[in-house]
């Protein structure tokens, strides 16, 4: 299995997760994934962490945003010759085993790029805090509204592509925004999508570092802003 | 001519100098100010002209015909210099993605 692995690219951006990014890279480099990790100049001691890691260590010489890290790494991505891409997050929130079931629907041919979604099994969606569950609701139908994908889940930062979707998606929004310019993408370029049902682990780490609703209002103007400046 | 007057429409002037030196190029936003400020030093040196103006166009009074359109030419100007930051934003990001890939260094590849 793992030399199958080494096509497919896990882009991890980190922004100052030393806490956590070993713990979440273990499995994958484990697996035989070709990991690639974006260190979105963290001011922790993250490198120091992984070090002894087989990766490929990427570092922007500024903070961009998590939108410009996963860019960088797609790019890099791209460039190595990837086969295919999983976007996956830094604080462990996310489940290495699931990468697979994500990827299904994109090897056999039948979608560019799959999504993970917290709202189609009942045990992941009561993994969901209320509050969080409630805001999501809401994204997803601005989402709805401003890129016209209707999907069950929104800002899931779990996604797998074939080199189709890789080449056609440019994100040039740096900061939060680019999950949902990812969906305006996958519109614009007629991509086939899948969503696929992914379990999200909320840790109080990563829910402590996950989004609050001030962040969501900003998402929120700044996709308005881009519709009307460019 | 009251000091008030020198006082205003002096550094109307010089900002309108200063605009055509600095700005290469740039013949809509050139003309633009010119224009402002003109209309700047015109109303300093005839307040009474915004009041016929401002009557005209159906606002009472010149000071609040001054105010109106200021908000305005302020609410575009923000428009304007912010997607110009957005620009300089999106070269600054393709340059540092630039940097990093340059850089990028594989850890203990096999």
């Amino acid at each position: 299995m793992p030399t199958s692995n080494a096509s497919t690219f896990v882009v991890v951006p980190t922004y100052n997760e030393a806490a956590a990014l070993r713990q979440t890279l273990l499995p994958l480099v484990y697996e035989g994934y070709s990991v690639v990790v974006i260190d979105d100049c963290s001011a922790d001691n993250t490198l120091d962490t992984i070090q002894d890691l087989s990766l490929h260590y990427l570092r922007h010489p500024i903070n961009l945003g998590q939108g410009a890290a996963l860019q960088t790494g797609m790019r890099y991505a791209l460039l190595q010759g990837a086969e295919y891409v999983v976007h996956f997050d830094a604080d462990g929130q996310h489940d290495h085993r699931e990468i697979q079931t994500l990827l299904a629907p994109v090897k056999v041919g039948e979608a560019d790029i799959a999504l993970g979604s917290r709202f189609q099994r009942a045990n992941d969606v009561e993994a969901v805090p209320v509050l969080r569950r409630a805001l999501l609701k809401v994204a997803t139908i601005v989402n709805g509204v401003t890129t016209g994908l209707w999907l069950t889940d929104a800002h899931n930062g779990f996604r797998a592509m074939n080199r189709r979707a890789l080449a056609a998606i440019q994100i040039t929004e740096n900061r939060m925004a680019h999950a949902t310019e990812i969906l305006s993408l996958i519109r614009q370029h007629r991509l086939r999508y899948r969503e696929v049902p992914v379990h999200i682990i909320y840790t109080d780490y990563s829910k402590q570092k996950g989004q609050s609703a001030l962040n969501a209002f900003n998402i929120l103007i700044d996709l308005i802003l881009k519709k009307l400046l460019l | 001519m009251t000091p008030i007057k020198i006082l205003l429409a002096l550094p109307l002037l010089a900002l309108v100098l200063l605009f055509l030196t600095r700005l290469q190029n740039q013949t809509f936003y050139r003309l633009s100010l010119i224009v402002v400020a003109l209309a700047g030093v015109a109303l300093v040196l005839f307040p009474e002209l915004s009041t016929q103006i401002a009557v005209a166009v159906g606002v009472g009074r010149g000071v609040d015909l001054v105010i109106y359109i200021g908000g305005v030419v302020f609410f575009i100007g923000m428009v304007v210099f912010y997607s110009k930051i957005r620009r300089i934003e999106r070269t600054q990001t393709e340059i540092i993605r630039n940097m990093t890939l340059n850089q990028a260094k594989p850890l203990n590849q096999a």
